[in-house]
Order: C-alpha cells, then sequence, then structure tokens
C-alpha cells in the first residue's frame, strides 16, 4: 500500500478544500502580525512630526490588529472542525478495511490493537493536518519573513539577527540533548531510590526485629545525598546552558539591536519610528527560534502513525483474490477428503473423510479439545489443512470467496460475543426478517425473563447461548452450524427448545457440535465422534 | 487559599530555619528585582525623550545596558542558588518522612500496602518539590508589580485605567462562563470519546461474528452513531469556545488599540512625552494578561492541596513508643496467665498457661493453622490478647525473631546479613553461612557475598532463603529468640544436618521455637502441643492442661 493511501481515499473534496482554507487564513494570519510594527512605526513618525493622528494609517493598523485576531481564530475554528470530520473518514476507511481482513487473521490479531489502529492511530494521522502542529513550521516562515524585512530596514541588524538564529539553535539543539539523556538518567535513579524505599517498607518488620531504623536512615540518607548532588550537577548545567546561555544570548541580542536602533535614528538614517518597529521585531525572533528544533516532531508522530496503520493492515490484507470465485448454486456436497491439520507441531485431526449432503443432520461430539472446533473452522476455510483436501460441490475451497460461504452458512459459535445493546439487536444484528422479535424470544423460551434489562448485564450464561441460538436462526441459510450450543440451559428448556428446533431443520442441513450426547441424539441423524483425531 | 497557606506553613515548619530565611529573603529579594523592570522602561523613555529633543544620550544608553544586564544577572543568581535549595529542601522532607514512616505505629503501618508509604515519596513528595519552584515565591512580587504598574499607568490617565478595567471585566466573565457551562462539557465529550472507544473495542472483538452473520455494516451503522454523537459534543465545544475566545481576544485587541489612541492624543495634547508614549502603551499590554497570569499562578498552588494534606496525615500519625531497655539486669521469665485470644467469633488459643524462664528452650508443635504464631504474636503485642495476661516479671526481653514469612531486601547477601548486626566479621558471615551449609553456594556464585537477593530474596530459591534468614537471626546476640517454623522448605537430610549444627548455638539461649519437625527436639529442653479444642498441653501428658 502506498504511504500516502488514506490521506487520499480518507479526504473528500470538501474536507480538502476545508483544509487548505483554513490552512491559508492561518498563514494570512501570520503575515499580517509581520506588518503590523511596519504600519505603528510610520504612525508614531507621523504623531511626532505633524503632531496629528493620521486617521488612515491609524485605521489600517487597527483593523490590521482584529483581522489578524478575527481570521486566526476563524481558522482555528474551522480546523478544529473539519480536523473531526477527517478523523471520521479515516476511522470509516479503515473499518471498511479491516471488515475485508481473512478471518484466519482476524481470529490471530488483538482486538486492543485493531481498536487502537482504527481509533488513536488515525486520530494522530489527521493531526498531520492540524494547525497547532504545523504552526512549527509556519514559525520557520515567519522567522525567514522576519529576517529579510529586518534586512531590508538595517542590513546590519539584518546580519547580527541570522548569526543570532544561528548560534541560538545550536545552543539550544546541544542544550535539549544534554538535559534529555541527563534527565532520564536521574529519572532512573529516582525510581531506583524510590523501589529502595518500598523495599525497606516490605520488610519493616525484619528491621523492627533487627532493630536497625538507624542504619536504615543513614543508607537512604547516603542514597538521597547521592541523588541530590546528581540533580544539582545536571540541574545546574542545564540552567546555564537555557537561563544564563540562551536567555543572555537573547539580551544580549535585543539590546545591540536596540542600541544600534537608537544611535541610527538619532544619526537620521532612518525614523525614531523604524527604530521602535526594529526593536519589536526583535523581540518577535527570539520565540519561535526555540522551536525551530521541534519543527517535525508533531509531523514525525503523525506520519509514523501513518507508517504503522499502512504496515499492520497490509500485513493482515488477504492475500492475492485471484481465481477467486463466489458460489453461486446450493450447497449440495461438502467433502472432507483425507484431511489432515496438525497445531504447533501437535496432530489435531489426522487423515479425515467426511462427507455431508443436503439435508443431512449430522452430529459431532468428543471430548473437549478433541478438534471438533477445527473441523467446522476447516470447512468455513477459517485455517487451512496441513493435506488433504475439503470441496464444495466438488470445488476446492481454496478457490472459493470465504464471504459468499458464510453467506449460505448459519454459524453459532462458542465464543460468541454479545454487545452492548438491546436483547432485540443482539439477535437481529441489523438484519431483516420477516418474523417478530416475540417469535424468537418466544422460541428460545426468553420472554420468560423479564428481567433482562436493556444492557444485558446480568445475564446468566444459560441465557446468553440462547440468544446465541436466537441469532443464527434469524436468517434462514441453506446450511447451519452449532458449536457447543445450549451450554449452561437447564433441563426443561432443553426439552422444550430441542424440540423446537427439530421443527425449524426438518428441511435443512444441521451440524451440531457438542459433548453431550444427549443433544446430539436428540437433533442428528448420523453422529461421528473425534476420538485422537480420527473420525469414528 | 488559606488551605494552601496552612499547607505551605505546615511544609515550612517541618523544613530547617536556614532553608526558611532564604525563601523568605527570596521573596523580598524579588520585590526589588520587579521594581527594577518597573524602572528601566522609564530609561529607555528618558532615551528616546532625548533623541526626539536631539540631546546627547550616550551615557543613558550605556547605564540602561548595563543596569539590564545587571538586573537580570541578579535574578538568574538567585534562581540558580534556588536549584541547590530546592534540592536540599526535598532531602530534608525526604529524610524525615522516612524516618517518620519507619516508626509509625505497627497497627497503621502493617493496615497497609508498602506501595502506600511508597506513594509518599513518588507522588506527594515527588509533587511537592515543585513548591520551590521560583513562581511561588514571586507570587507577591508580581502582584506588588502589577499594582505599581497599575499606578503609573493611572497617574498618567484615568481613561486607561477604565480600559484596562473594563477588559478585566470581559475576560472574567468569559473565564466565569466557561468554568460554570464548559468544564462539564468538556468532561461529557471525553467520556463520549472513551465510549467510543470501548463499543469499537467490543464490537471489533465479535468481529469474527459480525463477519459471519454479514452484520458489518450494523455495526458501521452504530459506529456512525457514536462518533456523530462524539462529533456533536466536541463541534459545540468548539461553537462555544470559538465564540468566548472572539469576545475576549477581540476585547483585549479593541483595549489594546484604544490605549495607543489615548496614548498618541495625550502626547498630541503636549500631556506626555514620546517616550513616556511608548513605555505607557508597553504596560498597558503587559496588564492586559498579567492579571490572569497571577490568578493562573495562584490557581495551580491549589494543585498541591492534596499532596500536602497527604504528607500532613503521614506526619500526624502516631509513633511507637521507644523500647528502652535497661540492660543491667538479665530477664528471668516470661508467664502466660489464662490467656485467650479470639480472631472474630473463632477461639484461636484457650486457657494457656505457660512459662517460660531464663535458659528454656521450649519446643511448641501442632497442626497448621491452630494457633502457633498467634502465640507468638501475643509477646510482642499483648493488644491481641481478649482475656488474661502475660507477665514478664521485671521487662519485657530484648527479642530476636525469625518470622514464618522472613523478608530479603533487594540488596546483597552480604547487606541482608549485616542488617541483623552490623558488626558482624567476616568470619562471623562464613561461619553462619557454614551453619546453614550456604557455604558452598555463596563460593561457587560469581559474586560471592555479593550477589543480590532480589527483591523479597527473588534471585533465591525457597530453601535457600529460609537458610538465609536463619543465618541472619545467629548473627544476632539478644536473650530471647523466637523462631516461627523456621527452615520450611529446606529438604529433610539438609535441615537435620542444620539443625545439629546449630543446636551448640542455641544451648546457653533462651529459646521459643515453633515447628512440628521432629528434629528439633534435640534442640529443646521442653516440648508442648497445641491439642485439639485449642488448648495447649504438655507433651508428657497428652491433652490434658497445664
Amino acid at each position: 500500500m502506498n504511504r500516502y493511501d488514506l490521506l487520499k481515499k480518507g479526504l473528500n473534496r470538501k474536507t480538502k478544500i476545508i483544509i487548505s482554507v483554513s490552512i491559508s487564513l492561518f498563514i494570512l494570519a501570520q503575515i499580517i502580525i509581520l506588518i503590523l510594527p511596519i504600519y505603528y512605526g510610520r504612525i508614531l513618525d507621523t504623531v511626532m512630526q505633524v503632531k496629528y493622528v493620521p486617521i488612515f494609517l491609524f485605521m489600517t493598523w487597527g483593523i490590521g490588529k482584529l483581522l489578524n485576531e478575527i481570521i486566526s481564530q476563524i481558522a482555528s475554528y474551522m480546523n478544529g472542525n473539519i480536523l473531526l470530520d477527517i478523523h471520521k473518514n479515516f476511522i470509516f476507511h479503515t473499518f471498511e478495511k479491516i471488515k475485508n481482513i481473512p478471518m484466519s487473521n482476524i481470529i490471530k490479531s488483538d482486538t486492543q490493537y485493531l481498536t487502537n489502529l482504527m481509533i488513536q492511530q488515525t486520530k494522530s494521522i489527521s493531526d498531520i493536518f492540524n494547525i497547532n502542529y504545523l504552526s512549527s513550521i509556519i514559525d520557520a516562515i515567519k522567522l525567514l519573513t522576519l529576517t529579510v524585512i529586518i534586512f531590508t530596514i538595517d542590513i546590519y541588524i539584518g546580519f547580527i539577527t541570522t548569526a543570532f538564529i544561528v548560534v541560538t539553535y545550536f545552543v539550544f539543539k546541544y542544550s535539549n540533548k544534554y538535559y534529555l539523556k541527563k534527565n532520564k538518567e536521574y529519572q532512573e535513579d529516582t525510581l531506583r531510590y524510590h523501589s529502595d524505599l518500598d523495599d525497606v517498607f516490605r520488610g519493616r518488620h525484619e528491621i523492627d526485629n533487627f532493630n536497625s531504623h538507624n542504619t536504615e536512615f543513614r543508607r537512604i540518607g547516603k542514597t538521597h545525598e547521592r541523588l541530590r548532588k546528581k540533580a544539582n550537577t545536571y540541574q545546574l548545567r542545564n540552567f546555564l546552558h537555557f537561563f544564563w546561555g540562551l536567555d543572555y544570548l537573547r539580551i544580549f541580542y535585543e539590546l545591540t539591536v536596540f542600541i544600534i536602533a537608537v544611535y541610527s535614528a538619532n544619526r537620521g538614517m532612518y525614523s525614531l519610528g523604524k527604530a521602535v518597529v526594529l526593536i519589536s521585531y526583535s523581540t518577535m525572533t527570539t520565540a519561535p527560534v526555540m522551536y525551530l528544533n521541534s519543527l517535525m516532531d508533531h509531523l514525525r508522530n503523525s506520519i509514523t502513525s501513518l507508517d504503522i496503520w499502512n504496515q499492520s493492515l497490509g500485513k493482515l490484507k488477504a492475500e492475492s483474490t485471484n481465481g477467486i470465485k463466489n458460489i453461486s448454486n446450493e450447497i449440495e456436497e461438502i467433502k472432507f477428503d483425507d484431511v489432515s491439520y496438525k497445531a504447533d507441531g501437535v496432530v489435531i485431526l489426522n487423515h479425515i473423510n467426511l462427507t455431508i449432503k443436503k439435508g443431512d443432520h449430522i452430529g459431532i461430539t468428543g471430548e473437549s479439545g478433541a478438534g471438533k472446533t477445527t473441523l467446522i473452522s476447516l470447512m468455513l476455510g477459517i485455517i487451512k489443512p496441513d493435506s488433504g483436501t475439503i470441496s464444495i460441490n466438488a470445488k476446492n475451497l481454496n478457490d472459493i470467496n470465504p464471504k459468499s460461504i458464510y453467506e449460505k452458512t448459519n454459524v453459532a459459535i462458542q465464543s460468541g460475543k454479545l454487545f452492548p445493546i438491546s436483547l432485540e439487536e443482539n439477535i437481529f444484528l441489523g438484519r431483516k426478517t420477516s418474523k417478530s422479535i416475540n417469535y424468537y424470544l418466544d422460541l428460545m423460551k426468553l420472554n420468560e425473563d423479564k428481567k433482562i434489562d436493556k444492557t444485558l448485564s446480568n445475564i446468566s450464561g444459560g441465557e446468553k447461548s440462547r440468544i446465541l441460538l436466537a441469532r443464527a436462526l434469524v436468517v434462514d441459510k441453506e446450511i447451519t452450524v452449532f458449536d457447543e450450543p445450549l451450554t449452561g440451559i437447564d433441563k426443561d428448556n432443553i426439552e422444550f427448545i430441542l424440540k423446537k428446533l427439530r421443527e425449524h431443520f426438518a428441511e435443512k442441513t444441521l451440524i451440531v457440535i457438542s459433548h453431550n450426547d444427549k443433544l446430539t441424539d436428540g437433533l442428528c441423524d448420523r453422529i461421528y465422534s473425534v476420538e485422537n483425531g480420527t473420525l469414528k | 487559599m488559606s488551605k494552601v497557606f496552612n499547607g505551605l506553613l505546615f511544609l515550612f515548619g517541618i523544613l530547617h530555619k536556614k532553608i526558611r530565611i532564604y525563601y523568605f529573603s527570596y521573596s523580598i529579594i524579588s520585590i526589588f528585582h520587579i521594581l527594577l523592570f518597573a524602572w528601566l522602561p522609564f530609561l529607555y523613555k528618558g532615551i528616546l525623550d532625548k533623541i526626539v529633543n536631539g540631546n546627547a544620550f550616550s551615557e543613558d544608553v550605556i547605564f540602561y545596558f548595563v543596569l539590564t544586564i545587571t538586573a537580570f544577572a541578579s535574578i538568574k543568581l538567585w534562581s540558580t542558588f534556588n536549584i541547590f535549595l530546592k534540592n536540599k529542601s526535598i532531602e530534608v522532607i525526604s529524610n524525615l518522612f522516612f524516618i517518620k514512616i519507619l516508626k509509625i505505629k505497627d497497627d497503621i503501618f502493617f493496615k497497609e500496602n508498602s506501595s502506600r508509604w511508597t506513594h509518599v515519596f513518588n507522588n506527594d513528595i515527588k509533587n511537592i518539590s515543585m513548591i520551590f519552584l521560583d513562581f511561588v515565591f514571586t507570587i507577591p512580587a508580581e502582584i506588588i508589580y502589577a499594582v505599581v504598574l497599575f499606578a503609573i499607568v493611572g497617574f498618567n490617565s484615568r481613561i486607561l485605567l477604565f480600559l484596562l478595567i473594563a477588559n478585566y471585566i470581559v475576560n472574567g466573565i468569559c473565564i466565569l462562563i466557561r468554568d460554570k457551562y464548559m468544564v462539564n462539557k468538556y468532561e461529557t465529550a471525553q467520556n463520549k470519546y472513551k465510549k467510543l472507544q470501548e463499543n469499537t473495542n467490543t464490537y471489533l472483538n465479535g468481529l469474527q461474528e459480525l463477519i459471519l452473520n454479514q452484520s458489518c455494516d450494523f455495526f458501521g451503522k452504530k459506529l456512525d452513531h457514536w462518533y456523530s454523537e462524539y462529533i456533536h459534543t466536541q463541534k459545540n465545544i468548539l461553537k462555544n469556545d470559538f465564540i468566548l475566545n472572539m469576545l475576549s481576544k477581540i476585547t483585549d485587541i479593541i483595549v489594546q488599540i484604544s490605549v495607543v489612541a489615548v496614548c498618541l492624543s495625550l502626547f498630541i495634547e503636549g500631556r506626555i512625552s514620546f517616550g513616556m508614549v511608548v513605555i505607557l502603551i508597553q504596560f498597558s499590554i503587559q496588564l492586559c494578561s498579567k492579571l490572569s497570569e497571577i490568578v493562573e499562578n495562584m490557581s495551580f498552588l491549589q494543585y498541591f492541596i492534596p499532596h500536602l494534606d497527604s504528607l500532613k496525615k503521614v506526619y500526624d500519625y502516631e509513633e511507637r513508643p521507644d523500647s528502652c531497655i535497661n540492660t543491667i539486669e538479665s530477664f528471668k521469665s516470661i508467664r502466660f496467665e489464662d490467656v485467650y485470644i479470639n480472631y472474630g467469633d473463632r477461639t484461636i488459643l484457650k486457657n494457656v498457661n505457660l512459662s517460660i524462664h531464663n535458659g528454656d528452650r521450649v519446643l511448641i508443635s501442632g497442626k497448621s493453622g491452630i494457633g502457633k504464631t498467634s502465640l507468638i504474636r501475643s509477646i510482642q503485642n499483648q493488644n491481641l490478647i481478649n482475656s488474661g495476661f502475660i507477665d514478664f516479671r521485671d521487662r519485657k526481653p530484648e527479642i530476636a525473631y525469625l518470622s514464618q514469612n522472613p523478608y530479603l531486601f533487594n540488596r546483597s547477601i552480604r547487606e541482608n546479613l549485616l542488617m541483623a548486626n552490623q558488626n558482624s566479621s567476616e568470619k562471623e558471615l562464613n561461619d553462619v553461612l557454614c551453619f546453614v551449609e550456604l557455604d558452598k553456594l555463596v563460593k561457587d556464585a560469581s559474586y560471592g557475598l555479593d550477589r543480590m537477593a532480589g527483591v523479597d530474596g527473588c534471585n533465591l530459591s525457597g530453601g535457600e532463603k529460609a537458610r538465609l534468614a536463619f543465618a541472619r537471626i545467629l548473627l544476632i546476640d539478644k536473650e530471647f529468640y523466637i523462631l516461627d517454623e523456621p527452615l520450611i522448605g529446606v529438604d529433610h537430610d539438609l535441615k537435620k544436618n542444620i539443625i545439629e549444627k546449630t543446636a551448640k548455638f542455641f544451648q546457653n539461649k533462651t529459646l521459643l521455637l515453633i515447628s512440628h519437625d521432629e528434629n528439633f527436639k534435640e534442640t529443646c529442653n521442653k516440648k508442648f502441643i497445641i491439642g485439639y479444642n485449642n488448648v495447649i498441653v504438655n507433651e508428657g501428658k497428652k491433652y490434658e492442661q497445664i
């Protein structure tokens, strides 16, 4: 996948326009800030010379100042709004991708990881367009423009400014590196000190026992003294770097500009107003220089997120889908031909042969962990057999789009999940059906349990498996697979539900997996049992 | 605010007098600093005025230059000193609380997990270290500075003063509105975002089912719903924020423009000089943000309240009484008199009558959970006894106690042993290790005695741990030894050897040993069994009360 795939696809025309407008507005506001002092200087000059406020100049300056504020506020408001929309687009774009991940990868991947990819990473990616994060780049542009303006007013101050920017940049870079390194060391030492304290408190009964409070106190006191001396050294040096070095650089720079400007004005090289402008420009230079070092930091984070997003989803994506077809006809026959499957070197299924024909009711029993569920996973194409072939309608499973199998198969999986929505929604899951919710509630005897509330928080295991069962009955599909249904359901209900299920599945293909013989006996015509990897 | 003040008083109350004097002088000095910085602009004004009038001004410039540099240097010098003082103050507080916590009464201390006590250091004290930052001590100076600026501005023009106050009122209203209506909304939006994440996680957890049931779009719709809800709240916040910001910023700008206009007109009227125009504008713009800065700094102090309270609570905990022992007379005997111990409704021990004289070596055995350890605990803490009493005759003996779960510190084996007795020589250490047959292990290991034991001895096996703890007890020289299930987890033969070797050590000592191990029989000269019915009996007369 291309690195910028998400950016291209996640942005639509509207968002693109609004983003560009908000960023341009923001830059415009920054330019206005730079130009304003020139007007201010001219106003001062005029007032001084003719003792009269130049209304036009003053209005321009005032409106400029207002406009700058209004524009930058609007820009950040627009930007904040559109970022939310962009984030939403990215979330849904990611969701589309996640939907198409093959089942085998879904089972393997950690949910928290997918959620992170879908929400947090996309948030970080959308921040590429965040004005606040772009401001360090804008600062750099601002600095450049400022230097140019200063050069046009006074060439000497221009050179001094350039020198100041370069020196400050490097001093800051060095100081910052030193601080980060030493601070990390100090934090680690502090951590060790705290774990030492914890150790002492954990063993206080021994200290009481040995009456060694004073020795402990001396020992901890010494540790802290070392810690303090270390802190003194690095904090002092850090202070020298930033508050003596860098700050005095700034003070000297500003004073130098002040002296040159004042003398030049006095000698009549330019007006006093211009001198005041230069002085205010000199104070504008100092702040952005400090940010130059973090110029790419935010963007770098966003781009890292973009890479993580691309790589993770690329890894989970299906391999080539060439030559894979849907099954369009009804499923007449599913055939396991000499199928074996190993997991972590352990043989789970060994040379299995099984044919399931349309209308069959097949039961599969066996101890837990014997490989019953593996059989279903193989049939659905979630995992691939190590040897042998599985075919549907005499077509190899590898050549069939698994989605078309899911469309024809109802599966109530053992590890079924309930979602934090109402009971009705949990059964229907948004699918269309002609029957009302009450039909399913009656069928599964869920109606009597009036206590089931909307949040499904107080649900029992039996109720849960009944809801999952009902979920599998909503859409009539050609094949239905029940993996350990009816666990935790009490005896009275089982009889009733079995009866209903028999009626419901009289004509259809049904595969039931259970370690409960009663269930398979009650529902199925043919019963196999999985033992030591073979089918009997 | 009074809470903050009380908290600060408490904190500085426990510091050295020198540190208190330093911080007091720092506050005073910072007022001079700030007044200097209020004066500097007037020099600047003088220079500008001289240019306008075409007078010579070189000396003024040099003076201004030198004074600025010196003023900054003075501020920085004090801040530099503060680094040392700050770290020293933290050290004083840390050490104070360390010894305090070690002395807290047992029932308070052991009720809590050790992390509760470490929390004092890695959370409370760590956060409180920020109190020693410069901004706290310069708050009074900042307030004075603001007042001085107000006075200067107000002296020159009442209109300027009015403009500034109007600005404060509008900004104040904006802040009030934000505090009252917006803060809840921020929380709501955050909660919705959190819910979005949680729900997404739940659904992705059931993704397999959603795909099998072709219900992905159903989830999509739900996701759309949640995100739209979040967006709705968030956009609402953005809108309100936008309006409030716009209001306060535009007022700010209009006030600034008006300030410039007023100052210029004052100049045209000839009431102030050009230099004054420049500095009045500068002062007014500074004042626009100064007040909110001060309020922000002061409200930041609120952040310390919970930490200060927490420290105060620890500081006020009752201390355990000092066990001052008169060592001239050796102890004579301990006598249990009709002692009953209950835990809740359950009777642990019933009617215990038992005497231990100086020189007795008593072995107490019985099934696990029958109350052996409770008997020992009652010697150390008589609050556990429900009825009856323990008679120590003249005084409580000095006890060396090996608990059932001895703790090994995350230090070297040597340091762990030395904890028991600081004055032990290298030979003594080797001897006791020899007793418990750990000498080989120590010799073979590349670090020898400097091998680290790990937190709670996690680098050692259970048996090694028990042996090391036993060895540690042998280093102590006390008059009364209580051993609770020593050498648990040590294999049988090894245990037998160790017991044989150490029997000699205890020969002339008073010993109370709890164990169900037969091997200890040789070490002791008296044996009791806690039988069923929770009654303690002498071995000779089984199930008979003594």
